[in-house]
């Protein structure tokens, strides 16, 4: 029989992690008594688990450093300046899930004691890094222009922002030498000069002040789309 | 312009007798149980139950900078409660992929040298001759000393340039 515990409590001490046997004398020795069955049940596991995205496939863990070497080059500034917002954030998702895979092979080959493969799986990232950062690099740009684009369009007596249905009205001229219906066309000649000069003065004193290096290279190219809706 | 999170979150393998219905990653130290579960929901499609938080104190380790001892940031891992069990792919049986044969003997010196070099630096003093494994090519020189010394027979199994050969007088 157990000596009483301090606290009367007949359970201290015994624990059926830790093998302090059981509890009180028994008539099989402790080697006899029956053990747990060893049974493990099979797991079936949905093969659209979201959790493969960790792996490159279902049944390899790791690369060999043969197939991790086969990667291409980072997407540069100059190929994704003509994508889309949604492909750019396709593609920077596609990015962090690469990322994530490679820091899992990592910890992996860490536990399996592999020796060679983590310099070349070191080359991998650094090129899903340097797609990263042309992303950030692209989006800043394209930021830059869009702030200057609005400078300039503040400055432009055609475009009202307040106006979001339709911020852009082309002044027609047209419109007002027929309205005016000069008897004399050298007035009209005039009048037209006298009315585009200081717009265009006023046009090429704001495009001055802007960088020509953050503007686009050409209108026809697809834009970031802008504020108007 | 809106930030984009680049954070890196590695997928751990779970430890012995760990239910296939848990998953833990190793996350950035910034990150909270709503993020993860965010952060799983949105980029891998994985609902999540309950999430348990991990900070794994580190060992003090002394800085080769300046040989100052300082502690590592901890590392933060989670533990979340899957709606699906989850089981890892199993690890490749044949490793020679990633140990080929042809670097064994280069891995194994450079074990030494590094042992060789740690046991040095640790007690201060150089291993004597004694101490250390008698190399291969020492043992054949003995043998082949030895057996010199019993037959006298001097023979180097090549055929010599006769320009070499001493001349009778």
């Amino acid at each position: 029989m157990r000596r009483p515990r301090r606290d009367n409590n007949r359970l201290r001490g015994l624990s059926s992690i830790y093998r302090s046997g059981p509890r009180f004398r028994m008539n099989v020795d402790k080697e006899q008594l029956p053990k747990p069955a060893d049974y493990k049940p099979e797991i079936k596991v949905d093969p659209n688990h979201g959790l493969w995205d960790f792996f490159y496939s279902k049944e390899k863990l790791l690369l060999t450093p043969d197939e991790d070497s086969e990667h291409g080059r980072g997407w540069t500034v100059e190929e994704l300046r003509h994508k889309s917002w949604d492909d750019l954030h396709k593609l920077w998702w596609v990015c962090i899930k690469e990322q994530n895979r490679i820091a899992t092979a990592r910890k992996e080959r860490v536990r399996l004691k592999v020796r060679e493969g983590a310099d070349i799986s070191e080359d991998r990232l650094s090129e899903v890094r340097k797609t990263m950062k042309s992303i950030k690099h692209t989006l800043t740009e394209r930021f830059y222009v869009w702030e200057d684009a609005r400078k300039l369009s503040e400055t432009d007596p055609e475009i009202d922002l307040t106006n979001t249905d339709r911020p852009y009205t082309p002044s027609s001229y047209f419109d007002e030498a027929i309205q005016g219906a000069a008897p004399v066309e050298e007035q009209k000649e005039e009048v037209q000069q006298e009315a585009s000069e200081p717009q265009q003065e006023a046009e090429k004193s704001a495009a001055e002040k802007v960088d020509p290096s953050t503007l686009p290279p050409s209108a026809a190219e697809p834009q970031q789309p802008s504020t108007r809706v | 312009m809106a930030t984009k999170p680049d954070h890196t979150i590695a997928f751990l393998r779970p430890r012995e007798n760990q239910p296939p219905n848990f998953a833990s990653f190793r996350v950035p130290l910034t990150f909270n149980k709503l993020d993860i579960r965010d952060y799983l929901l949105h980029a891998y499609n994985v609902p999540v139950l309950g999430v348990r938080s991990q900070l794994t104190q580190r060992r003090p380790r002394q800085s080769k900078m300046h040989h100052r001892i300082y502690r590592p940031p901890p590392v933060k891992t989670m533990t979340v409660e899957l709606h699906q069990p989850f089981v890892w792919p199993e690890a490749p049986k044949d490793l020679s992929p990633w140990n080929p044969p042809s670097m064994d003997k280069r891995y194994k010196n450079m074990e030494r040298r590094e042992k060789w070099q740690k046991d040095t630096q640790k007690t201060g003093m150089m291993p004597l001759r004694d101490e250390q494994p008698t190399p291969e090519s020492r043992l054949a020189l003995k043998e082949e000393a030895k057996r010199l010394l019993r037959d006298g027979n001097w023979e180097n199994h090549r055929n010599l340039d006769p320009k070499f050969t001493e001349k009778k007088k």
